[in-house]
């Protein structure tokens, strides 16, 4: 259970940022979390569904996406989705794989308004 | 996005949209790439030990300690413990321990070890343990900036662990399994968890012992002070 821990450390990105924008709120916030990040997804919105309060994402709409386990064979270069952590080719075996996405946890992007 | 330049910051009437890409993590990693710096400021060569609760860390460690106290200057970072009587058995071994009070937090973080390594004579250490917490999971997601991942699996466990926890497998350069001596009274094939491990992590190195027999002990040993020795070479 570290989604708590890792909306502590969404609301400090986020506070880092916004401080760049005097005046401004926030309005939206988009994630970016990996299948494989380690994150529970329904966990992970309850954290921050508590947390988010007196935050600056306090009356933010958050969204999260969710990114699937795609890996490269280097091989025979050949791209796949895997739903278990399994780097194996598919196609010809070879366990010399890349991992291009899933693994990821970020923040994507935020929507900024004038405060009124 | 913009059609002027790419870029993914545009403003439409009084919304601003920022595109931010930035690791979440990223502050452990800071602070994580700060020990690094400071471990070798020092010269200190720092091995984090995981697993789940049970898997036979603290006894793995205490062998490991009576093994190599003799020949290197040790330290020891406890987040698994469940008494202070063992961190008092470390201690009287004559070395320097400091015990992290987690409460009920499931995983160090870098900045845990950072704080913990203020209370250790950092001038004094060759080789830091760092005993994380008892936990497959969230310990996998933070890098505490010490040289050496391992992931301890004991025999009891189960062979289906590294497929069910495969991120904590990934994130270790070395899987240690532990409790072989009671192989025979488990299903608990080597062979197949070495190749699902594989699977999981082709880079990883696998070995299998038991800290009551003594069983491949050596093998763990051997591997710990080539790494030292790797690390000292390249700090030259």
């Amino acid at each position: 259970m570290h989604e708590f821990f890792i909306v502590q450390n969404i609301i400090k990105t986020v506070e880092d940022i916004v401080q760049q924008y005097p005046g401004k709120k926030i309005t939206k916030a988009v994630l970016l979390i990996g299948k494989f990040s380690g994150v529970e997804i329904d966990l992970l919105k309850t954290a921050l569904d508590f947390f988010k309060k007196g935050s600056p994402l306090e009356n933010a709409e958050i969204f999260i996406e969710i990114e699937d386990l795609k890996l490269r064979c280097l091989d025979c270069g050949k791209e796949f989705v895997k739903d278990k952590w399994d780097i194996s080719c598919p196609y010809c075996g070879s366990l010399n794989t890349k991992v291009i996405s899933g693994e990821e946890m970020l923040l994507k992007s935020l929507e900024l308004e004038e405060e009124t | 996005m913009c059609k002027e330049c790419g870029c993914g910051i545009t403003e439409t009437s009084d919304k601003k949209a920022i595109e931010v890409f930035e690791d979440i993590l990223k502050y452990n990693q800071f602070q994580a790439k700060h020990n690094r710096e400071h471990f070798e400021t020092y010269k200190i060569y720092a091995i984090n030990l995981m697993s789940a609760p049970g898997a036979g860390k603290t006894t793995l460690l205490e062998k490991t300690l009576e093994l190599l106290k003799d020949k290197y200057r040790l330290g020891v970072i406890e987040g698994d413990l469940e008494t202070e009587r063992d961190a008092e058995r470390i201690r009287q071994k004559g070395i320097p321990v400091y015990q992290i009070t987690t409460g009920s937090a499931c995983h160090l973080d870098a900045s845990l070890v950072h704080k913990a390594m203020h209370h250790l004579p950092m001038d004094q250490i060759d080789i830091l343990f760092v005993e994380n917490i008892g936990n497959l999971v969230c310990p996998a997601n933070y890098d505490l900036g010490t040289h050496l991942n391992v992931t301890l699996l004991s025999v009891p466990e189960g062979e289906d662990k590294p497929e069910k926890y495969p991120l904590i497998f990934k994130s270790s350069e070395l899987i240690v399994i532990t409790k072989i001596d009671l192989l025979p009274y488990f299903d608990f094939n080597l062979d197949r968890v070495k190749e699902q491990i594989k699977r999981i992590n082709p880079q990883a190195k696998v070995m299998a012992l038991s800290s009551k027999t003594g069983e491949g002990f050596e093998d763990w040993i051997d591997f710990v002070e080539n790494k030292l020795k790797e690390y000292r070479q390249k700090l030259v």
